[in-house]
């Protein structure tokens, strides 16, 4: 090893504390990106086999009834490959140890095994047999959570009529990678079924004999971009048999979350890691300028010798490629086991045939590369400072540091009442200008961290308390196929502990502005009612007018609507029937993209009086009663499903609390790294330059601790002026990473509770004290009379 | 070496400070010169010029018939690699790297060196070979650094105040080991110093004033800095 490289490794020996503090943060960085990318790689790579060994559909279309023949002839279309048809139904369960009625979605499969589009996995037991009709496979996740087997037998009410179904396996389908229960965001195993049956048993049991209700299909290559249009021309066709939606694969629930998930991962995996990264190349500025000017004399007598500034580049250099280097390495290694963990968690929530953590050295080498490259940016004004000075210039002394009064000992009255102390740590904050800056930016990077962390588990929690304390108060929807009047609402009203119970009306449409299009649902209730309350962004109620809808503000954006236009609105059922409405006012939805109307305007509207399709009920149970209630919902005919809000709160806390607060506390964590890297830097460098003065004050007597206290004082004002800095910035962040996860089935609106910009700058303060312990062991350590009888 | 009309003048803020105002001087081969001069009268500044560590504003400065002013920094570093050896006042030791490893920062990049040992050696310090600079003394930092001068075999040395940090006992031994170089190897020295005393130790002394050589004094039999009366 040449005698520079030597060099080179005792200046980092003699540095290791602050390389390694520099290294610590770009690991960080770098272990977000990698984990982050090679988890989103995971679920590509188990998305896209998993897609295609079930053929998974292009689009979907649902439909009243439809003839398999037409539907069929849809395939000679130019830009379709391939047409399914299928029946679909909304079924109620009934199993043994449930004590209620449990909804699933039951789809219709081939009675032969088929590629068909949209096929299933099978997981245990066998396919359909020729012999036996009334056969049903069931999703695998949701067998597992109700202890359901090949060879048992479960109950189902299929067209009003119960029937016994014989479980031949198990299975998972592409098309439920994520599978909630409609109305519900949660994929809590076990609370919501997913069935298939036989297409002869689906016939016979709905009276479906040569029809369909649901069409899926394949595109050809060329059209996939244009899917959209696409799915409108079908729909144009379809529509004497009554479209009640027409949905292309971006748009289809499961697909759209597993999207939006992986869309969210490859944003954070860029942005995230940024933040340490920037970190890191500034605090190692701060650090090699320090070096460059602790060297000065050492590098003017290299370049007198005759170095020339190439070779000294190189040297210095060194020390951002080392520490880049140990930054990606270590970084490689927290990303690889932040993606197992991640890829882990994901597992749980996305059902796949397989889902696993894999080594990708592509993403690796370019986190090192990422590394290397913040490393060197951060180096290369130290750098820069090192070709410049001339050798002749560097032997003579160094010029005095500034000197002179700072601005702040212009307000007289007040500079003059600190003490000495005070006196010494703003001055110095101030005469180095660079460094206080890049301390505090750091300070308010890592807060904004700390405030995201909090915010993101604020904002989960107040739209969990929104949604159940303030829109929804109900303890049950029961909502029906088939419209009721006003006396099954009375029949709800007597069912056993019924405290209140309202009626609603859903009528899913088609709302229309010029050329924009969306489907939805609007949803009449009454004024005043008690049990469902429309919100605005904060949370305030906002009174149903009258006559006229209420409009999600995002699906307003979308029509490009203002309070008071007219919407035109097209029910996807009956004799479709186009009207034009007024939308009167925006409102907020958390879940879904909610339109409100008064429920006698609706009805009158419609031309109807009265009609329902939807119950909401507040109930006080005792067990007797509640099991005598779900007995009576069990006998009642039309039920399409049963929302249990008691049960959806419980899991939507049960989902946010395990992701949520989890990642939150590795949040905090990581910004801890920010300010305990950062912190330490400028405090390290600090006490090596000022070793002289901090030996003339143990020589006047002041005890370690004093001379300690002035750099706590001075980590302080900067760290806690930047932690304040960074809480807007941090707020700022929420809303735009709410703004970015939101989608059209749910938004969540940022919150940040009172308290925790409080926890934030508490967090501040003990990562201060805790960086200060290193601070106090340092200057143990100095040796004072050494300092004192230094030469410059 | 030769020195045509040289000046320097340095630019401080507004003001321009006329340093060298028209040097001539021959530097001529095996010599061993003194450059006195009053504190802040240009040696230091001279000394850089001849060293190729710094350029005049004005003048020529050739080495072996070369001309030095107008090389790039490329050319100028060659230079000063393959030619000068450099010994300051403060040693300038690398603080990081034992004195065998600081010699070995010259000799590394140097065409034909001596081993950094051997040079130690020939400066006493044999036995020191792996001690760093801060367990050191004054007089042997400097040692090492002469030694790191030397050890590249250059044919003209610049000691800028050698011993200006150091006590007597310590001067002595300093000189009297670059007079033995000088002799020895036959190594060109050029050195500043502002004890009157030295002037008996050179061949000449050149005696800067005003930003010019006010004189030159010839010493036909140098005295050893050991036989030189200090006080
Ligand atoms: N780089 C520089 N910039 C400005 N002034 C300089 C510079 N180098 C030297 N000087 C000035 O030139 C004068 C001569 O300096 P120097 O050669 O170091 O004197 P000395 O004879 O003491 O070695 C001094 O006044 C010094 O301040
Ligand atoms: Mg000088």
């Amino acid at each position: 090893m040449n005698a520079l490289n030597r060099k080179l490794v005792r200046d980092i020996r003699h540095n290791l504390v602050l390389l390694l503090a520099v290294s610590a943060i770009i690991a960080v960085g770098i272990g977000c990106f990698v984990g982050m990318l090679s988890t989103a790689r995971n679920l590509e790579y188990a998305r896209s086999s998993y897609y295609s060994s079930c053929r998974l559909a292009d689009f979907w279309l649902d439909l009243k009834k439809a003839p398999v023949q037409e539907v069929r002839r849809l395939a000679a279309i130019p830009g379709i490959s391939e047409i399914r048809e299928r029946i679909q139904f909304q079924v109620m369960l009934d199993l043994p140890g449930a004590e209620k009625p449990i909804g699933a979605t039951l789809l219709s499969l081939p009675d032969q095994p088929a590629p068909v589009i949209n096929n299933i996995i099978l997981r245990q037991g066998t396919y359909f047999s020729p012999g036996r009709a009334n056969e049903v496979i069931v999703s695998d996740k949701f067998a597992q959570a109700r202890r359901i087997r090949p060879g048992d037998t479960i109950m189902a009410v299929l067209n009003n009529r119960r029937r016994e179904l014989v479980v031949t396996g198990t299975a998972i389908s592409a098309e439920f990678v994520y599978l909630a229960s409609p109305g519900s965001m949660v994929d809590e195993p076990g609370s919501y079924g997913l069935l298939f049956i036989k297409r002869s048993f689906a016939e016979d049991s709905f009276g479906f004999h040569s029809g369909c209700n649901s069409v899926v299909g394949l595109l050809a290559p060329g059209a996939r971009a244009e899917s959209k249009v696409m799915v409108e021309a079908l729909a144009a066709r379809l529509k004497p048999h009554g479209v009640f939606s027409g949905i292309p694969r971006q748009e289809q629930f499961s697909p759209m979350v597993l999207d939006g998930e992986m869309k969210q991962l490859l944003n954070t995996a860029v942005i995230f890691p940024l933040f340490f990264l920037i970190v890191a190349a500034l605090v190692l500025n701060v650090l090699m300028i320090r070096l460059a000017e602790q060297q000065r004399t050492v590098i003017g007598t290299l370049k007198a010798i005759g170095y020339d500034n190439r070779e000294l580049m190189h040297h210095f250099l060194r020390f951002a490629a080392v520490t880049g280097l140990v930054g990606g390495l270590l970084g490689c290694l927290f990303g690889y086991l932040l993606g197992d963990a991640m890829t882990r968690m994901y597992v749980r929530y996305f059902t796949f045939p397989q889902l696993t953590s894999q080594l990708y050295p592509d993403l690796q080498l370019t986190g090192i590369a990422i590394a290397l490259l913040f490393a060197i940016l951060g180096t290369i004004r130290g750098v820069r400072r090192i070709m410049a000075l001339e050798p002749a210039e560097a032997m003579r002394q160094a010029p005095p540091p500034l000197g002179g009064a700072v601005f702040l000992e212009r307000f007289q009255g007040w500079w003059t009442g600190l003490d000495a102390q005070w006196q010494m740590i703003l001055r110095g904050l101030l005469r180095n200008k660079g460094r206080t800056a890049i301390a505090m930016f750091s300070a308010a990077l890592g807060s904004s961290i700390v405030v995201l962390a909090f915010g993101f588990v604020d904002s989960m929690d107040q739209m969990v308390r929104l949604q159940f304390e303030r829109v929804l108060r109900s303890d049950y929807h029961l909502s029906f196929h088939d419209e009721l009047s006003s006396s099954g609402l009375d029949a709800v009203r007597r069912l056993p502990g019924v405290n209140r119970a309202e009626p609603v009306l859903n009528l899913a449409c088609t709302f229309r502005r010029n050329n924009r299009l969306k489907r939805g649902v609007i949803m009449a209730i009454h004024r005043g009612s008690s049990l469902t309350t429309p919100v605005d962004d904060q949370g305030r109620p906002i009174g149903l007018p009258a006559t006229g809808l209420l409009m999600t503000t995002r699906l307003m954006e979308q029509l490009q609507l203002r309070p008071g236009e007219l919407v035109e609105v097209v029910p996807v059922k009956g004799e479709q029937l186009s009207r034009r409405l007024p939308v009167i006012q925006s409102m907020e939805s958390m879940l879904g993209l909610v339109v409100y109307a008064d429920f006698h305007w609706l009805n009158r509207v419609l031309g109807t009086e009265g009609v329902l399709n939807e119950v909401r009920i507040l109930a006080s149970h005792t067990p007797a009663q509640r099991q005598g209630f779900m007995t009576a919902i069990r006998a009642m005919p039309g039920l399409e499903s049963l929302t249990d809000l008691g049960e959806q709160r419980q899991a939507l806390n049960k989902q946010l609390n395990g992701a949520m607060r989890f990642s939150a506390v590795i949040m905090i964590l990581l910004a801890g790294v920010i300010f305990f890297g950062a912190i330490l830097n400028s405090t390290l460098i600090a006490i090596a330059e000022r070793q002289r003065e901090m030996a003339t004050f143990r020589a006047m007597g002041y005890f370690s601790h004093e001379v300690a206290r002035i750099f706590l004082r001075e980590n302080l004002v900067n760290n806690l002026s930047g932690t304040l800095a960074g809480l807007p910035l941090g707020y700022w962040l929420l809303k735009a990473s709410m703004q970015a996860f939101s989608t059209d089935a749910y938004s969540f609106p940022a919150h940040l509770a009172p308290m925790s910009p409080l926890y934030t700058l508490g967090l501040a303060f003990l990562f201060v004290l805790l960086s200060q312990i290193v601070v106090i062991r340092t200057l143990g350590r100095q040796n004072w009379l050494e300092a004192l009888s230094l030469k410059e | 070496m030769q020195l045509k009309d040289v000046h320097r003048t340095f630019t401080v803020g507004e003001v321009k400070v006329h340093v060298l105002r028209g040097i001539n001087l021959e530097i001529l081969a095996r010599e061993l010169l003194i450059i006195k001069g009053e504190s802040g009268s240009g040696k230091s500044t001279l000394l850089n010029l001849i060293g190729g560590i710094d350029q005049p504003s004005q003048g020529f400065i050739s080495f072996n018939n070369r001309d030095l002013t107008g090389l790039d920094e490329q050319e100028i570093t060659r230079f000063r690699r393959d030619h000068i050896g450099f010994v300051f006042q403060f040693y300038n030791l690398v603080p990081t790297l034992t004195a065998l490893e600081n010699v070995a920062t010259a000799t590394e990049i140097a065409a034909r060196p001596m081993e950094p040992a051997a040079a130690l050696e020939l400066v006493g310090l044999a036995d020191r070979l792996h001690h760093f600079p801060s367990q050191l003394s004054g007089g042997e930092q400097q040692r090492v650094a002469v030694a790191r001068a030397l050890a590249k075999r250059p044919e003209l040395m610049l000691c800028d105040e050698p011993t200006g940090a150091l006590d007597q006992e310590n001067t002595i031994m300093i000189l009297e080991l670059l007079q033995k170089i000088n002799r020895e190897t036959g190594t060109t020295i050029v050195m500043i110093t502002h004890a009157p005393a030295m002037a008996q130790l050179a061949n000449r002394t050149a005696i800067i004033a005003d930003g010019v050589i006010a004189e030159i004094i010839t010493t036909a039999d140098p005295l050893p800095a050991g036989a030189v009366d200090w006080s």
